[in-house]
């Protein structure tokens, strides 16, 4: 499932993207799973059907889904390792109440010192 | 006389539906209280579509079924077999498949739940026709399409090579369903199909609400939806079907009651291969009538859930309220 929050400032096509993106790498969407059409998910979400097409755009450029007459397919990607995403519940565990930014700016800080 | 034999058929669909609407919701839901305007609104959509539908059915197929039935009462018997347009008996053949036209286009909508809440929801799975109901549902339809494909194809082989007679040597004969009525059903099968499978691609793929409760009324909604499209399609091809029986075995046994007479007058007793051809008819007529019944069925069933209420809901304070008096 998909989710759509209107009052979250980020684009629609961007909050689609990242979902897909991150349901792709962590393996919830198999590789050859059927997307929703665009016209189907704009419907759905009650939003344009340009906006769905562009994520789905973006998500074809970063190549984890490709387009043909039959729709639109997930493809083979290397999922995020259980490990990493176990260390990462256990960061955000540890975070007491940081939000996301911030816990995202602390590892990019740490990625750069290293 | 036409109409006399129509009458019975009326009565039957109409006390379906008349027992049909007096059944209660096919579910009942309790959702939040400020989604219970749209399940209401979306449930009040449903039966107005279903009605308007239903009326737009019977003043097609009223003022078609009229003006066949004028056509071949009035018309030149030179009419008869002349081509598409002026023929009247190419439009009595075609009249059910037009009239299932008409139902499939006209019950092609599903409501929309209109909700106010901030965050959407969508699931991230195809929709297809085949996502909701039975698959075996399917299955009516196409083989009803198949038996009727068989049967245009069979008489247009046996036909005269002008496509509307049968004769046996040069004895008797008679006006008979070949390719020249056969190959102007397959096209309106074309066209239902064409028309059947639009909608059922509409129905399914309608947008669907966010909220978990108006997700199950929305199941219940495009399955009557769905059903109403395969039941309707179905009946529409099974009377095709039972008017090319009937009319093809009504032929075969009059040619097998026909009286020869050999050169000098005396009459022949029918062969054997006149006999079968006879006993043939019979079948034909008796597999036409089941065809009727058949399609009796199919549209009770149409008129049954498209007269039906498809759920009703209650909001969650009611209930609570409701169950704490209690």
């Amino acid at each position: 499932v998909i989710s759509l929050d209107g009052s979250d400032p980020t684009p629609p096509f961007e909050q689609i993207r990242r979902q897909l993106s991150d349901d792709i790498r962590t393996g919830a969407l198999g590789s050859g799973h059927r997307l929703p059409s665009v016209r189907q998910l704009a419907g759905d979400l009650r939003i344009a059907a340009g906006t769905v097409a562009r994520a789905y755009a973006e998500l074809e450029a970063e190549g984890l889904v490709e387009s043909s007459r039959r729709g639109t397919m997930v493809k083979q990607v290397d999922h995020i390792p259980v490990e990493v995403r176990e260390s990462a519940r256990v960061y955000i565990a540890s975070l007491g109440g940081l939000g996301l930014d911030d816990a995202i700016r602390a590892v990019r800080v740490e990625w750069g010192s290293n | 006389v036409e109409f006399a034999l129509i009458l019975p058929l009326v009565v039957i669909v109409a006390a379906a539906a008349f027992l049909a609407a007096r059944r209660g919701p096919l579910r009942t839901l309790v959702v939040a209280d400020e989604l219970l305007p749209a399940a209401v609104s979306a449930n009040r959509y449903f039966r107005r579509r279903s009605l308007l539908a239903m009326l737009a059915v019977v003043v097609f197929g009223a003022v078609l079924g009229a003006g066949v039935i004028f056509g071949i009462r009035t018309g030149s018997p030179e009419l008869v077999g002349s081509n598409i347009v002026t023929d009247p008996l190419q439009w009595l053949v075609l009249t059910p498949l037009f009239i299932g036209v008409v139902a499939v286009a006209s019950f092609a909508f599903v409501p929309r739940f209109r909700e106010v809440a901030e965050v959407r929801t969508a699931e991230l799975t195809r929709r297809t026709p085949l996502t909701f109901g039975p698959r075996w549902a399917w299955a009516v339809p196409v083989v009803s399409a198949t038996l009727l494909v068989a049967i245009v194809v069979w008489f247009g082989l046996i036909a005269e090579p002008d496509g509307r007679m049968f004769a046996y040597d040069d004895g008797p004969g008679g006006g008979f369903p070949g390719f020249s009525y056969g190959v102007p059903v397959l096209g309106g099968l074309a066209i239902i199909a064409a028309v059947a499978i639009a909608a059922l691609l509409r129905i399914a793929g309608a947008p669907r609400p966010s909220d978990a409760a108006l997700r199950s009324a929305d199941d219940t909604v495009r399955l009557l939806a769905l059903r109403i499209t395969l039941n309707s399609v179905t009946a529409a091809i099974t009377m095709t079907a039972g008017i090319l029986l009937v009319w093809a075995g009504s032929t075969a046994e009059s040619m097998a009651r026909t009286t020869r007479i050999d050169l000098s007058g005396v009459p022949l007793p029918p062969d054997a291969a006149l006999q079968a051809i006879g006993v043939w008819g019979t079948v034909g007529i008796w597999a036409g009538i089941a065809c009727f019944a058949a399609t009796v069925g199919f549209l009770v069933r149409a008129v049954s859930d498209a007269t039906r209420t498809p759920f009703t809901s209650a909001a969650v304070s009611e209930t609570v309220v409701s169950e704490t008096t209690s």
